[in-house]
């Protein structure tokens, strides 16, 4: 299908926290309860439409646990955005952000946008990490923050949006260099009439400067 | 059988009788978790296996409703006893999916725990921190498929697709997921009849090496906390795994065959040394600047290096390393992409000789071709459908649990047989190609 641009995602975070189901209710709309344990990477997309323009996210779910470290760290390079997720109802899987955040930064280019985000708040009554806890590691480190549910799909949709709104505007400030792959974005076909035209006036200088 | 469990020469009523002694040294040493863990360490293992536990296979009759049903009870208490047994191995994500089968096929804890202690003996490896023993699969296996069907190798190669990844969980689980429950039992047993016997002298041992002193709690460290120390350093263990070029082979086998257990167990085998860890440290800091000049980056093959795998070295001090490759060969491999690649981009590949089977996916081969196998089932689909990376991936992800089995075992077995028949893998021309194949790499 005909795309303006193409984002890489990567989803970290401890095991358990929601990743897998995350991708699901996004990719596929529903949840699965009883969903297998992610060994090493599972690959998701979907087409979404930002300021009008088709925009595919292609999406690298990773597994949480350190033995599959080797292989997962091999996809932060690629990725343009990463959702960094931990349970609201577990206080160990927010303590280990720092971690989390430290292998990203290192592994990533330094433009990635990372959401934050505090999955499985339809547990309210078990919850272990306030919203606000949240928000202020989010503030503090540069990220943007939401909470979500993969089970009710409460903002799931709006944390995958709105990490590619904020690629998506990080482009048009010319932060990211687009034609660098490894920025984790691709120009689609939808694009390619403009490019060409572009690259069709090098060309026709290069070949004696008709055009011009 | 299969898995290595019996002794030589034993009676029909000997074996029942070593079979119950077992089960009872089991049921000792389940006894015994307070004993070999603190209290912290034990609830953190437990919280793992349990989490596992529950979405391991839970669509099957078997392990399927209450989430308190004695499987996975049975499941959560022998692979608790396995991690704490085994300190050096512990628990790592997709232990569960090779212990439910055998859990449900003997329906009995105990003897399901030695069976999975003869299994482990052989894939303990696997899950390795630093995923050597994993690169070297993945090079075999592409080395493989580069020699049959260089054509749909260099599809893969054309989309960056080349180092495989998607087949990660085949080889990790040796295909156990990618099938239906009962289609993979009769797979893993055609597999493991594929295998050379290798009967324990005495008896299966039930546990495991005791941590080296200096690793102290860093069992559980190992498996949450990121020293930022080994990343960088694992950078290039990962460079000499995604560009397979540079070796077909294992670095340093045990003798043969019938020392499989050995891969856990001797020094030699994990490379530990001072001097190998110094080498990684100053790998490390050469390997960080790429990584700090972006603009570097930019002309490398980007797609090389956006999917070079990265792996993480010696952790806990083991393994890593084992043939020493000097420092500035491997900057260049994670620098230079292309340079260090220049046979594939050239688009005119000279596969290597494939590895003696002994050695051919670190001495389960067969793994290697059902692999191979289910990557040509769905060859032609793929091509016809001009699959990008993440499609062809998402492809093999919606397929699992629904390959089919006879054809993937039809084709795996005549694949295997060729292998075996052309004898490309004549000991000394092995030996030969892994020097030769190594030797570009440190050129």
């Amino acid at each position: 299908m005909a795309y303006a641009y193409l984002f890489k995602y990567i989803i970290i975070g401890d095991t358990g926290v929601g990743k897998s189901c995350l991708l699901l209710q996004f990719t596929d709309k529903r949840f699965q309860p009883v969903h297998d344990l992610t060994i090493g990477v599972e690959f998701g997309a979907r087409m979404i439409t930002i300021d009008g323009k088709q925009i595919k996210l292609q999406i690298w779910d990773t597994a949480g646990q350190e033995s599959f470290r080797s292989i997962t760290r091999s996809y932060y390079r690629g990725a343009a955005g990463a959702l960094l997720v931990y349970d609201i109802t577990r206080r160990d899987t927010f303590n280990h952000l720092t971690t989390w955040l430290e292998d990203a930064r290192q592994h990533s280019n330094s433009n990635m946008v990372i959401m934050l985000i505090g999955n499985k708040s339809d547990l309210e009554s078990r919850r272990e990490v306030k919203k606000d806890e949240g928000e202020a590691f989010a503030r503090e480190h540069g990220l943007i923050f939401m909470e979500t549910s993969a089970k009710t799909a409460s903002n799931v949709e709006e944390a995958f949006i709105n990490t590619a709104r904020e690629i998506y505007e990080k482009i048009q400030e010319g932060v990211f260099d687009i034609n660098n792959e490894a920025n984790g974005i691709k120009i689609g076909p939808q694009h390619a009439a403009t490019n060409a035209s572009h690259s069709g006036g090098h060309g026709g200088q290069q070949a004696g400067g008709g055009c011009c | 059988y299969l898995l290595n469990v019996y002794p030589d020469g034993l009676t029909g009523q000997e074996r029942m009788d070593y079979i119950k002694r077992k089960t009872r040294e089991y049921e000792r040493l389940k006894g015994e978790w307070a004993e070999r863990a603190s209290p912290d360490d034990l609830e953190f293992v437990g919280g793992m296996v349990l989490k596992d536990v529950l979405r391991t296979d839970r669509t099957h009759p078997y392990y399927a409703g209450s989430e308190d049903s004695p499987h996975l009870m049975a499941l959560h208490d022998l692979l608790i006893t396995y991690a704490l047994t085994h300190p050096r191995v512990s628990y790592c994500q997709g232990m569960s999916d090779i212990a439910s089968p055998i859990l449900a096929v003997m329906d009995h804890e105990g003897q399901a725990y030695i069976c999975f202690c003869g299994i482990m003996k052989r894939l303990a490896t696997n899950f390795q921190m630093d995923g050597e023993v994993m690169a070297v699969k993945f090079r075999h296996l592409k080395v493989l498929l580069q020699r049959t069907d260089p054509e749909f190798y260099a599809y893969l190669l054309a989309h960056g697709a080349d180092d495989l990844f998607f087949c990660y969980r085949w080889l990790l689980l040796e295909l156990k997921r990618e099938f239906a429950f009962e289609d993979a039992l009769r797979l893993l047993e055609v597999a493991w009849s594929s295998l050379p016997p290798d009967p324990p002298e005495t008896e299966v041992e039930l546990t495991g090496p005791p941590l080296p002193p200096t690793e102290g709690r860093a069992s559980r460290h190992r498996l949450m906390v990121r020293p930022a120390r080994e990343l960088a350093a694992g950078e290039d263990v990962a460079s000499r795994w995604g560009d397979g070029e540079e070796g077909g082979c294992p670095p340093r086998l045990p003798a043969k065959q019938s020392s499989f257990g050995d891969f856990q167990s001797s020094p030699e085998a994990r490379g530990v040394g001072g001097d190998g860890e110094e080498e990684e440290e100053d790998r490390g800091r050469e390997e960080e600047e790429p990584l700090l000049q972006p603009p570097c980056l930019q002309s490398l093959g980007v797609k090389k290096s956006a999917s070079a795998p990265v792996l993480n070295p010696s952790v806990d001090g083991r393994c890593s390393s084992p043939d020493g490759e000097p420092g500035p060969t491997s900057t260049a491999a994670v620098g230079g992409g292309p340079a260090a690649a220049p046979p594939d981009k050239q688009g005119a590949p000279a596969p290597s000789p494939l590895p003696p089977p002994q050695e051919f996916g670190r001495g389960n081969p067969f793994v290697l071709f059902l692999c191979l196998a289910v990557l040509l089932e769905h060859r032609e689909h793929i091509v016809r459908s001009q699959m990008d990376y993440n499609e062809l991936a998402m492809h093999f992800d919606r397929l699992v649990r629904r390959q089919n089995l006879n054809r993937v075992l039809h084709r795996a077995k005549a694949l295997f047989a060729d292998y075996l028949q052309s004898e490309v893998w004549d000991s000394e021309d092995g030996d030969e190609a892994a020097a030769g194949a190594e030797s570009p790499a440190s050129s």
